[in-house]
């Protein structure tokens, strides 16, 4: 590793390095068959540094290029804002047990074969859908940093995820069915595969039956599939860029009870084994759980040190950074709070509902001001808590600072999703849904 | 490079190519009065495929390039342990040996980066200053320089450079808690002057986000829509184009029946092409990442399907001819099937009579993203006008347009006469790939569209 303080000696007061080095495998079927196996190597370094009280910054994957780095990120550092940075200096670094040599020691041949068990276990659909799946392992990450205020640390996590998607396209119908499994851990993912392919095998006899309802008017049950997407306001609204600028609708609401008070949703990146947990921030600040919101009301923003100088506040340790992205708040671990009604009971809450699994459009438009307008692209009937069949050609829109202001209820039950959300079914009878039939 | 790369394929019994790319690119951007990010890059890595006989792809990518050899060995045997169960043949190209340089008029490596910050730091001014009710801008430069060294086992070698310069004009309103945005972009491939002189765009761009945050939310219902050049750009290449890319289909015989060639797919007026090799717009490659040449080619015409987009791979298994259309967003991706500069061309309605006898509709502009699922798509405008009596009337937010492809491109009922290739900068998503983008439109009117909302 070389070293930040001989890097911009002479050329910066201050400044962090950065390095980053991954090795994935990725294993692809297409049309129910391996189909392609890739090697991908990715390393390079980035820089920030303060001269003359300005922030440049730089990044490179070429290693004969590093000076050149440090020239160019002196060079940004000319039209660079103006502000005080305060680094951190060195903490303690804690174990999050992320990093498995199982994973690192999976062979190749082990993933495949993992492969070719789930194409047969559901290759009884073969004439009904295609199947397309990826299996990937991030084999032997390391992240270094180092800043002149003397922390200095690297740690390596290991990734492995499978995503499995059915799909049938054919005139008039589209229907697309995917489950996914990661973690840091191969056991988890091994004994996380025969509950998606449970789950697949589930949904696509769900989904066998079309009801032809209309939807007007009828409760929604959002799933931990579709829930994601009403949540994207929120991450954006607290996110210190947005705060700091001046555009996040959160401004000024820390202390307020803003959501109905079964909504809890908390920030954590020190979760063990989780793939958004990590020792520090891109930053060098230790990571810690974060209360975005408690039983509704709004408590904390995601902040690094540039937003937080400006809000006058303190970092969090929210910040992460790559080798062409400058630090920046982002989430690590998404845990919103369960609530008390089973899974069973919420479903029969109301004697009719329809249940949400897939929204798209996800992001879309003015995601700020929280509006939304979703086609979706999954949904059942619900009557008297059975799911009936598949209703087809809904859509709902809204406001999230309307619609989450109550909620009718928050299952018990939770559901990791994609290896860093773990989240509720929520039952809202105020949501507009409109279609069917 | 040529010699080297020739040197690490040769004699290896099995097709490879190898793509080896130097990017230096720049970005600078304000928020509010700050400047948000500023970031100078270098980024060098190559990409290896190869193809073993009865073997499946396998992909090798990395950084020292020093290590090419080696990794030409790790891709065979990569790509020697898949076993398909169909053999994968990949449609006859013929083989070139072309260096091709970005024709460049005013080159902005010749800019510093303060010269580059005055530009859009001008455009920011005037964002902030035009009303109160302003509160944050999004306002940035990014620019970047690539040069690819492509060369495959078919003794094909491609040389070329790629120049992109783009601005980005946006400003966020605020009212109490009703916050509005709205943005305009601009890119060229050709000139830094291109992004030059574009005061009226940013005043455009305050007094829309101002004006929106006034505007009532639109109700949802089925309405006579008008689709400006931009949002029926990002229509026909979202909703359309994404479904004529050979790979959603090449694998999927119910897929192929509902795609099959000469079907009707909307009223005779109406042409959409694909053309890669268009000097100075976006999406121009003038070969693809296998060594195709663009082409233009047509996917409807007079009304019906007449053509699709193709990879080497999907074209031999369709037993069609490769168009010139497989694309990876850097060396860190394997080629797949894209578009390139998608395009409506020029009806015969004039865009006062695509207007008139419209009692209520809707005047969407702009486009802030869409999304497809095959043949149901989604996608937000960036403002909108209710159209009363033939007349644009008052500025509603949150249009939303949602439905069905196929009865969509059946309910365009006039095409307009104001083609434009759009001169915003546009990246398209598949895969967890982006790809620059060009589109062009005439306006374009669609009966009986589905507007989300309350």
């Amino acid at each position: 590793m070389l070293d930040i303080n001989a890097l911009i000696k002479g050329k910066a007061e201050a400044g962090e390095l950065f390095y980053e080095s991954k090795e994935e495998l990725v294993v692809s079927f297409e049309g129910w068959k391996l189909k392609k196996s890739e090697i991908k190597e990715r390393a390079g370094y980035s820089i920030r540094l303060v001269k003359n009280g300005r922030i440049g910054f730089s990044g490179t994957t070429d290693p004969d290029a590093i000076n050149d780095m440090v020239e160019k990120a002196v060079q940004s550092a000319q039209i660079g804002e103006t502000l005080e940075l305060e680094f951190p200096g060195p903490s303690e670094k804690r174990e999050f047990d992320i990093y498995d040599d199982n994973v690192v020691n999976l062979e190749y041949s082990d993933i495949v074969e993992l492969g070719r068990n789930i194409v047969d276990e559901l290759s009884y659909l073969i004439d009904r859908f295609e199947l397309k799946m990826e299996l990937r392992k991030i084999n032997s990450p390391k992240l270094e940093f180092q800043n002149t205020s003397g922390a200095n640390y690297s740690f390596s996590s290991t990734y492995f995820g499978v995503g499995v998607e059915l799909f049938k396209m054919e005139e008039g119908d589209v229907l697309i069915l995917d489950e996914t499994v990661s973690s840091t851990h191969k056991d988890e993912v091994f004994e996380g595969v025969p509950k998606i392919i449970n789950r697949l095998k589930e949904k696509e006899e769900m989904t066998r039956d079309v009801v032809k309802v209309r939807a007007d008017g009828v409760p929604v049950i959002l799933s931990p599939n579709s829930i994601f997407s009403l949540l994207i306001p929120i991450f954006a609204a607290v996110n210190g860029k947005n705060v700091a600028a001046g555009s996040s609708p959160l401004i000024s609401k820390l202390g307020e009870k803003l959501f109905d008070e079964k909504l809890s949703i908390v920030d954590d990146g020190t979760i063990p084994r989780k793939n958004g947990t990590t020792p520090f921030d891109g930053e060098g600040f230790q990571k810690q759980p974060i209360t975005i919101i408690d039983k509704g009301v709004i408590k904390n923003y995601l902040l690094d040190i540039v937003t937080a100088k400006k809000l006058g506040m303190k970092p969090n340790g929210s910040s992460s950074r790559g080798i062409f992205s400058p630090p920046a708040p982002s989430i690590s671990n998404i845990i919103v709070g369960n609530g008390d009604t089973n899974l069973k009971e919420l479903l029969k809450y109301f004697p009719k509902a329809i249940l949400v699994d897939g929204l798209l459009g996800i992001g879309q438009g003015n995601v700020l001001s929280g509006a939304f307008s979703n086609p979706v692209a999954l949904a059942f009937f619900v009557e008297n808590g059975e799911i009936v069949g598949r209703v087809k050609n809904l859509a709902i829109a809204g406001n999230i600072y309307e619609c989450l202001k109550n909620i009718t209820a928050i299952s018990e039950e939770r559901e990791w999703k994609g290896g860093v959300y773990l989240l509720p079914h929520i039952l809202l009878d105020n949501l507009s849904i409109t279609g069917g039939e | 490079m040529r010699e080297r790369i020739f040197d690490a394929i040769k004699s290896r019994n099995a097709y490879i190519e190898v793509r080896i790319e130097k990017r230096e690119s720049n970005r600078i951007r304000f928020r509010g009065r700050s400047i948000d990010e500023i970031s100078a890059s270098s980024d060098l890595g190559g990409f290896i495929r190869a193809l073993a006989p009865n073997g499946g792809w396998g992909v090798v990518t990395f950084n020292r390039i020093e290590e090419l050899e080696k990794r030409v060995k790790d891709a065979i045997e990569l790509s020697r342990s898949i076993v398909p169960k169909e053999e994968i043949k990949l449609a006859d190209v013929e083989p070139v040996d072309v260096k091709i340089k970005e024709e460049i008029k005013d080159d902005f490596r010749k800019y510093t980066l303060l010269e580059k910050k005055a530009v859009i730091e001008n455009y920011n001014d005037i964002l902030l200053s035009h009303s109160d009710y302003i509160i944050d801008t999004t306002t940035a430069y990014a620019d970047s320089f690539l040069t690819t060294y492509y060369a495959n086992t078919d003794g094909t070698y491609i040389e070329k450079e790629r120049a992109d310069c783009l601005v980005m004009i946006g400003a966020i309103a605020r009212k109490n808690g009703n916050v509005q945005q709205a943005w305009e972009a601009r890119s060229s491939r050709v000139s830094f002057g291109d992004l030059k002189g574009l005061d009226g765009i940013a005043k455009e761009v305050a007094e829309r986000a101002t004006k929106l945050l006034d505007a009532e939310p639109v109700k949802a219902g089925r309405y006579t829509v008008i689709l400006d050049n931009f949002l029926a750009g990002v229509f026909i290449h979202e909703a359309f184009g994404h479904l004529s890319e050979a790979d959603h289909i090449f694998e999927n015989p119910k897929a192929m029946e509902m795609m099959k060639l000469g079907k009707r797919f909307g009223p005779i007026e109406l042409n959409v092409g694909d053309d890669g090799s268009i000097p100075g717009l976006r999406g121009t490659i003038y070969y693809d990442d296998e060594g195709t040449k663009a082409q233009r080619n047509y996917l409807i015409k007079d009304g019906l399907l007449v053509g699709r987009l193709h990879s080497r791979e999907t074209a031999a298994k369709m037993k069609e001819k490769p168009t010139g259309n497989a694309r990876a967003q850097n060396y860190e991706h394997p080629p797949i099937v894209r578009m390139t500069n998608t395009f409506i061309e020029n009806g015969n309605t004039p865009l006062d009579e695509l207007f008139s006898g419209i009692d209520e509709g809707i005047y969407a502009c702009r486009a802030y993203g869409g999304m497809t699922e095959f043949e149901n798509f989604s996608f937000s405008a960036g403002y909108a006008y209710m159209i009363r009596n033939g007349k644009i009337a008052e500025l509603v937010r949150d249009v939303v347009l949602q439905g069905n492809l196929f009865e969509t491109l059946q309910n365009i009922e006039a095409i307009g006469n104001d083609f434009i290739w759009l001169p915003s900068g546009g990246n398209c998503g598949k895969n967890s790939q982006l790809a620059p983008v060009g589109m062009g439109s005439p306006h374009i009117r669609i009966r009986n569209v589905l507007i989300g909302g309350k």
